[in-house]
């Protein structure tokens, strides 16, 4: 479909770098097909690979390598089977062989994703995909490393929706209540996947009805109150069904029942896609009118009244920049203070967490193990339930001082759209800004247009957007990037090998790195954050101080083309005729 | 306007009112507030040399002690008055004036009825420090804390000022320590001292000891804190009592500066106002409820009662059909998950002996009861506990709406029915009458406590108990209420667990009685870690059995205290009151609120 008549020209002719032409076809264009984008997430062993094979119909995902998953794997439709390999800074490959994949996605083979695959895409013919549904199997948390997680967190940040795998048997435990909270808070939408291994009907039973009560807890928590029914999928017999072709099997497995749900939202994903289309384009178009509107009113004024006009309009969005500086300046000074709020804290629970090594491992020592295995194995165990510990409190902490920089930022935001309610240039400048974030997404994955999660999110709730919602975004991204980096951090080496004796002088440094480690990961997760929102203000502050440089030079211009009548009356003649053209292209339909 | 001053308002009022249960309420405060105790608690493995200690301090030795383990029960040591006293306090809160002779046999062997012991005697024969009202505590070892002396662990130990914890020199933080001192990090105030001791060393040993070092670290390291350490020399017997009396002067001294601190005077003052405040909500509600009643035709009253016994109905409702019947799934879901636990340790252990090469027996005997088993254990019983915390908090949930139904329900009745009829102050009483005055509040507290004569009321409680008067919405006070006891619940857990698994040790220490071949000592090992398991989980089921029991109780209980409050409302009698007495102090509430700068 296509914008009818001049509509995309004039909307690109009078929005300056926004190009709200050019965005509305893109509108337009992504819902003829909407693409879905729900990344799979579990923690170790629960079996998420098989699930994605079950859901292709074809073992292609390596299952052992479910521990070790480095990389992003995309699943998306196609009329032709294939599996390309994307890397960061070469264009991609394709795969003859799909049992290659392990190459690239397992960690054994791809060290620390040490060949630079930004992510894989296996495209597939299945009908559960030609609705749009593209399933990302994302590394699991345990086994983030440097390199990938930047991409992963970029899925994580820049979707809505997303398929939470949780165990039956055991039921969900702590560590893995901390790990779901911090994925759901990161976001708007979980549907919660119970896979099955054959355990008994009532266990299962059980399980789910306790498995739904830790959800509404953690739900409580977090002030989510919709809450969707576990679905119980049982994905190794769903595989094997689909592949070995016993029917049977397959539908008992209830992976239809998962599918039905996930189409559920797919299938009026074009009707909402569109509405959400048609409000944007009127958005525009309505903000274009008054633009020309205002050009209009401009090109009939005096000379005199044209200069006063512009002055005024120009000390107004100057006087409002100010007072958003000041509110960003506050905004700095709460995170500074929060800053040294968490250097003291890291260093707390670092210290707190050391001590319980130590008074740990020298127990086991004290009580005569020293032989090097067991002794390192006793330090692993300590230290692994030291980091445990140190998540918990963490991410409690995380969870306070996001709430209050969040709110600094509503503050902000609030500012900002009644700033953009009564003052024409201000309007102006912050709906392009609004859009030139929402253009920006499409870097670095493949996102088309309206197929990413935060469209959705503000076509559905209103979700805040703009620059704000930028750091919002990033600011929901505190907890789990900390979790990722504590259990990335977890130092798995050996302390002494087979020594006869280990003295505790000897341990002392490996208690000492251990306690710089929880130190670093805690106070670098809060910087980094730190960093990217200041980043996200600042880009937002200078984009103001360029407006009112442009502003200045055009609205000199414009006095400038004032003195030439002619020029004058002819670009009266097509504004108005512009605005025609919107008006009847509003009237009639908006594309074909 | 002091202390004293505000009590005095509020004792005026009491006064008047001339209510027995408020009457006894204000006698107790004022006896506190004019004597506000503190608490010094003396924690340590059996043999550590506590009672000596206290001895110490009273210059005789008023404590059993001997060479054997000698303490059996806790002892309340309480310097006051002049004369030397001993009671018998038992567990159904009885107290009985005991001799001397009785008192030493009970210390050593304590018969189950006791709950615990006390002495009064004089603070006057202490030279140099001034502890009046001072209340020393000497306990028995860690394991008969935990499985015989729950008390200690609910109530003393987060009441105290001060914890000493005494290790003995030559034998070191050991196992137990090493798991109390963990765990009295959860148990103490915020504002409590913890000092250590390290007891009968041997002459001219200083802080610079290795030893000394050694033990001061293990303790650093598992309290997160830096702590006061005294080194209290071996000290021969004294002459004319033939015990040793052991001076420990920097110690006492400590003490008597932390407890004669303005700080600490602060702490308490607080608390005390807190009380007082209380006091007047407790006349408050008491006067509201019966002008209320006074205030009302017969046949208003009659309706009034079905509202109330329609209450009382709902209120039983949610025992029956909610609470009991979640708990006896909770705790057959536990004992499941125990049994898991089992086999999940189980799995482990065999695991890690599995590993080892065949000659190291000795090396992983060692290894499996030091860390694989006891890591293990506590890994999994986390996991247990998790389930119980996300059950019961669940249930919380349905309890709270139940309640918060029922009550609204009431207030909308109550207000539909008297919309014409009564003035709104009467009917805002009315409507504000269900909330949880302090019948189960201070009162309860105090007779709890103050009211058996026995102790624990410290300033800690208070300071809780404030936040939970205040909060007196019935959500808020029953999930704080239940919230608490879930807590303890937990931790108690966790402890037994830990304590449990010495059966285990047991078991597979035997191993290393016998000598066994190379090839056969594995599967010893591995048989004896199945048997020991076997025996921890049938020592540890009933115990977690009986504290779910018992947080069931506090459950029902704390539903059980609403249902009371209604029925203490119903028992009103409109026809004994004076309307014009009444109506004087309605108006006398209201001047000591004003008084008071409540209002």
């Amino acid at each position: 479909m296509i914008l009818v008549g001049k509509v995309k020209d004039i909307l690109n002719k009078y929005s300056g770098n926004a190009l709200y032409g050019d965005l509305s076809q893109k509108f337009v264009d992504s819902a003829e097909s909407p693409e879905l984008i729900v990344p799979v997430i579990g923690m170790q062993g629960m079996g998420k690979s098989t699930l994605l094979n079950a859901i292709i119909g074809e073992n292609i995902l390596p299952n052992e390598a479910d521990e070790t998953t480095c990389v992003p794997v995309e699943i998306r439709f196609g009329e032709e089977t294939r599996i390309e390999v994307h890397f960061t800074s070469k264009p991609f490959e394709l795969l003859n062989e799909h049992k290659d994949l392990k190459l690239y996605v397992d960690n054994n083979y791809n060290p620390g994703n040490q060949l630079g695959v930004s992510h894989i895409v296996v495209v597939k013919k299945h009908r559960f995909l030609e609705s749009g549904l593209v399933l990302v199997d994302l590394p699991g948390v345990g086994s983030l490393t440097k390199n990938n997680q930047e991409t992963t967190m970029r899925y994580i940040k820049n979707l809505c929706f997303a398929i939470m795998i949780i165990p039956t048997v055991p039921t969900i435990r702590r560590m893995e209540e901390i790990f779901i909270k911090s994925v759901w808070k990161a976001f708007s939408k979980v549907i919660f996947v119970q896979n099955i291994f054959g355990e008994s009907k009532r266990e299962v039973m059980e399980s789910i009805d306790f498995n739904q009560k830790v959800l509404s807890d953690i739900g409580q928590q977090i002030n989510i109150s919709e809450i969707d029914p576990i679905i119980a999928v049982n994905a190794y017999d769903a595989a094997y069904g689909i592949i070995h072709k016993h029917n049977d099997m397959y539908e008992k497995s209830n992976l239809n029942g998962l599918l039905n749900h996930l189409d559920s939202y797919t299938s009026d994903r074009r009707e909402i896609l569109l509405a959400y289309a048609k409000q944007h384009i009127g958005e525009f178009i309505t903000e274009i009118k008054t633009k020309i509107n205002k050009l209009i009113e401009e090109n009939q004024m005096s000379i005199d009244e044209l200069q006063r006009s512009l002055d005024e309009n120009e000390l107004e969005f100057k006087q409002s920049t100010e007072k958003i500086e000041l509110e960003v300046e506050e905004l700095q000074l709460l995170l500074k203070k929060t800053s040294r709020e968490i250097k003291t804290f890291s260093m707390r629970i670092a210290r707190e967490q050391k001590e319980n090594l130590r008074v740990g491992i020298y127990h086991v020592i004290d009580c005569g193990v020293v032989d090097g295995d067991q002794l390192t194995q006793a330090f692993v165990d300590i230290q692994n339930g030291c980091v445990n510990d140190a998540i918990e409190q963490t991410f409690d902490k995380m969870d306070g001082v996001m709430t209050e920089i969040r709110n600094k930022l509503e503050e902000i935001n609030l500012l900002i759209s009644r700033e953009s309610e009564a003052n024409y240039e201000s309007m102006i400048f912050n709906n392009s800004e609004a859009f030139k974030f929402e253009k920006g997404l499409d870097i670095g994955i493949k996102l088309v247009g309206a197929g990413g999660g935060i469209w959705v999110g503000a076509a559905v709730g209103g979700a805040i957007g703009g620059p704000i919602g930028v750091a919002v975004g990033i600011l929901a991204m505190l907890s789990v990037s900390a979790i990722s980096s504590f259990l990335g951090s977890t130092t798995k080496k050996e302390i002494v090998k087979a020594r006869a004796r280990t003295t505790k002088s000897e341990i002392e440094p490996y208690i000492e790195s251990f306690y710089n480690t929880i130190r670093a990961v805690i106070l670098d997760n809060y910087k980094s954050i730190e960093a990217d929102v200041t980043n996200v203000m600042d880009e937002y502050l200078n984009s103001r101080k360029e407006y009112i440089n442009s502003l200045k030079a055009e609205n000199a211009q414009k006095i400038q083309r004032a003195y030439n009548e002619t020029e004058s009356d002819l670009r009266l003649k097509e504004l108005k005729f512009d605005l025609e053209s919107l008006k009847k292209a509003e009237g009639e339909k908006l594309w074909d | 306007m002091g202390l004293m001053e505000r009590y005095e308002i509020v004792n005026n009022l009491v006064e008047e009112i001339d209510n027995k249960d408020l009457k006894t309420l204000s006698k107790f405060l004022k006896a506190r507030i004019s004597k506000p105790d503190s608490y010094v608690m003396f924690l340590g493995e059996t043999s550590s040399g506590k009672s000596s200690l206290i001895n110490g301090l009273l210059g005789m030795p008023t404590l059993p002690v001997s060479a054997t383990p000698t303490t059996g029960t806790i002892t309340e040591v309480v310097l006051s008055g002049d004369q030397t006293s001993y009671y018998a306090i038992n567990k159904d809160a009885t107290m009985e004036v005991i001799d001397d002779n009785l008192f030493d046999t009970l210390a050593k062997k304590p018969d189950n009825q006791l709950e615990r012991l006390r002495i009064h005697t004089s603070a006057k024969n202490i030279k140099n420090f001034r502890f009046d009202n001072l209340k020393l505590f000497d306990t028995p070892g860690y394991g008969s804390l935990i499985s015989e002396h729950d008390i200690v662990l609910k109530e003393f130990i987060p009441n105290s000022d001060v914890v000493v914890y005494t290790v003995a020199y030559k034998i070191g933080i050991q196992e137990n320590d090493y798991a109390f001192l963990a765990f009295l990090n959860d148990l103490i105030r915020e504002d409590a001292k913890v000092v250590l001791v390290v007891n009968r060393c041997p002459q001219n040993v200083q802080m610079d000891s290795p030893r000394i070092m050694e033990i001061v670290g293990y303790a650093k390291d598992l309290l997160h804190s830096e702590l006061p350490v005294f080194l209290v020399p071996e000290c021969k017997e004294d002459e004319t009592y033939g015990y040793p009396l052991p001076e420990a002067k920097e110690l006492w001294s400590f003490i008597n500066e932390l407890i004669n601190s303005e700080n600490h005077k602060e702490i308490l003052n607080r608390a005390f106002n807190h009380y007082v405040i209380d006091l007047f909500r407790a006349c408050e509600n008491h006067v509201n409820s019966r002008f209320a009643m006074v205030n009302m035709s017969n046949e208003e009253r009659l309706l009034l009662m079905k509202d109330f016994q329609q209450l009382i109905d709902s209120y039983q409702n949610v025992i029956d059909d909610e609470i009991i019947p979640s708990f006896a799934q909770i705790i057959d879901g536990t004992m499941k998950r125990l049994d898991d636990a089992r086999n999940w340790i189980e799995e482990r252990t065999i695991d890690a002996i599995e590993r080892q090469g065949t000659s190291k027996m000795d090396e992983t005997i060692t290894y499996v009861n030091i860390h694989a088993l006891p890591f293990a254990t506590k890994e999994e019983i986390k996991e247990v506990n998790y389930y119980i915390e996300t059950e019961v908090n669940a249930l919380d949930r349905r309890v709270l709406d139940m309640l918060n139904t029922a009550i609204a329900k009431f207030q909308k009745d109550v207000s539909i029915r008297y919309e014409h009829h009564l003035d709104k102050a009467t009917k805002n009483i009315i409507g504000n009458m269900m909330e949880n005055g302090l019948k189960s509040g201070l009162l309860k507290f105090f007779a709890k406590y103050g009211g058996a004569g026995g102790s624990g009321a410290g300033v800690a409680n208070a300071a809780s108990h404030y936040l939970k008067v205040v909060g007196d919405l019935f959500g808020k006070t029953f999930k704080r209420e239940t919230h608490n006891a879930l807590k303890h619940t937990l931790k108690k857990i966790g402890a037994t667990s830990v304590k449990s698994l010495a059966v285990v040790a047991a078991v597979i220490v035997e191993v290393l009685m016998v000598v066994y071949e190379y090839a056969r000592w594995k599967s010893k090992l591995k048989k004896s870690v199945k048997k020991g398991l076997d025996k921890w989980l049938s020592e540890i089921k009933p115990l977690v059995e009986k504290d779910l029991l018992d947080l069931k109780a506090v459950n029902i209980q704390t539903v059980t205290e609403l249902i009371e409050d209604v029925k203490s409302k119903m028992e009103i009698n409109p026809e004994l009151e004076d309307a014009k007495k009444l109506n004087e102090l309605f108006t006398r509430v209201n001047e000591t609120k004003e008084r008071l700068g409540l209002i």
